[in-house]
């Protein structure tokens, strides 16, 4: 027996309850490649929101890692040592983890690369919490994956940025290439 | 200027016993980015959960996922499948949490993130999962291989505008 959901989108209402406390600030799909991509003056928003959401389907142009191709974020454009992280991922056959600390970025986002086959994006959401918070260092987290032919996975990730400053900005960049066109990054707020 | 973005589409709860649940009529990139599905499961007995989309039955799904329980983590991969994963079901309640990223685009394949909790059984999972497809998502079903779900479970579907 199945039970149907048919029609319940062209009902009455189907447009929904405004969802208020989330809330989109700013999207970008780009039309051509691009190495990094910035969200700036966020600390516009440092008394509406509490939190950010960054959602990505991404591809790069690199063939360094063959078919897949992590995504780094900075915040405030630090690109000191000042990012730490941990991962756990499966890739189909194991599970493991790793971390470390004193990176220049947060890698937080898996996606997927030029040796891809067409049309394969990677995917991944991050959550960067307490945003606007000027007493502690920041945590992002995030679940991301790329399914590609040969290098596949799913994983975890979090990232401490050990800086207590209100985020004003957000870096978003492809760590051995350029974003290819049709990467989409959309950045909301959570109050 | 910020807008509202995460919007609830749909909620439907299962009265009598059901082997499949089918969403159709699904609004398009004009309204809508990313879709998120919350079902909230009990089932007659432990099954495979999976998801369709548009009725594509052909071999056109791969999923991956990583598993732990309370002794022991599984990493598994199925190319090439005629649908993909979102965990199991069981007697004991189950949440899923799928991310249908860029589901109207038509120049990607779908990705489905998915977490799924099963706290009481199965442990608790996360998948990636790949629609072989550049078609915009307009309907889905999703289904159990065996057994039913039960009444009481219930499914929420969100857009989130971007």
């Amino acid at each position: 027996m199945t039970l149907s959901a048919l029609g319940i989108f062209s009902a009455a209402g189907a447009g929904g309850v405004a969802g208020g406390t989330y809330e989109l600030i700013e999207s970008n799909i780009l039309t051509g490649n691009q190495a990094s991509i910035d969200f700036s003056n966020l600390g516009t928003y440092s008394s509406t929101y509490k939190h950010l959401q960054l959602r990505v389907t991404g591809r790069s142009t690199t063939t360094f890692g063959n078919e897949n191709d992590s995504f780094y974020i900075r915040l405030n454009a630090d690109s000191g040592s000042n990012y730490s992280f941990h991962q756990l991922f499966g890739n189909g056959s194991s599970v493991s983890s790793a971390g470390s600390t004193s990176q220049t970025y947060a890698a937080l986002l898996m996606m997927a690369s030029n040796g891809a086959g067409a049309s394969i994006f990677g995917a991944g959401v991050v959550d960067i919490l307490d945003s606007y918070s000027t007493s502690k260092n920041k945590t992002m987290r995030s679940f991301t994956g790329v399914y590609v032919n040969t290098q596949r996975f799913a994983m975890i990730r979090s990232s401490a940025w050990l800086s207590t400053a209100s985020i004003t900005s957000i870096t978003v960049g492809s760590i051995d290439g350029s974003m290819v066109a049709g990467t989409r990054l959309s950045l909301y707020g959570v109050k | 200027m910020p807008t509202a973005t995460y919007i609830p589409l749909a909620t439907v709860t299962v009265g009598t016993s059901v082997t499949s649940v089918t969403f159709s009529n699904i609004p398009g990139i004009a309204s809508y980015r990313d879709l998120v599905l919350v079902s909230d499961t009990v089932a007659s007995g432990n099954a495979g959960y999976y998801i369709q989309f548009n009725g594509d039955t052909g071999n056109n799904y791969s999923y991956l996922y990583a598993l732990g329980d309370s002794s022991s983590v599984l990493s598994d991969v199925q190319p090439n499948i005629d649908s993909v994963r979102m965990g199991n079901t069981s007697t004991a309640r189950g949440t899923h949490r799928l991310n249908i990223m860029d589901y109207s685009a038509t120049d990607k394949h779908k990705t489905i993130l998915v977490r799924s909790d099963i706290s009481n059984a199965t442990g608790t999972w996360m998948f990636t999962n790949r629609w072989a497809s550049t078609a915009a998502v307009t309907s889905f079903r999703i289904f159990i291989l065996s057994n039913t779900l039960s009444s009481g479970t219930t499914f929420s579907l969100y857009g989130i505008k971007g």
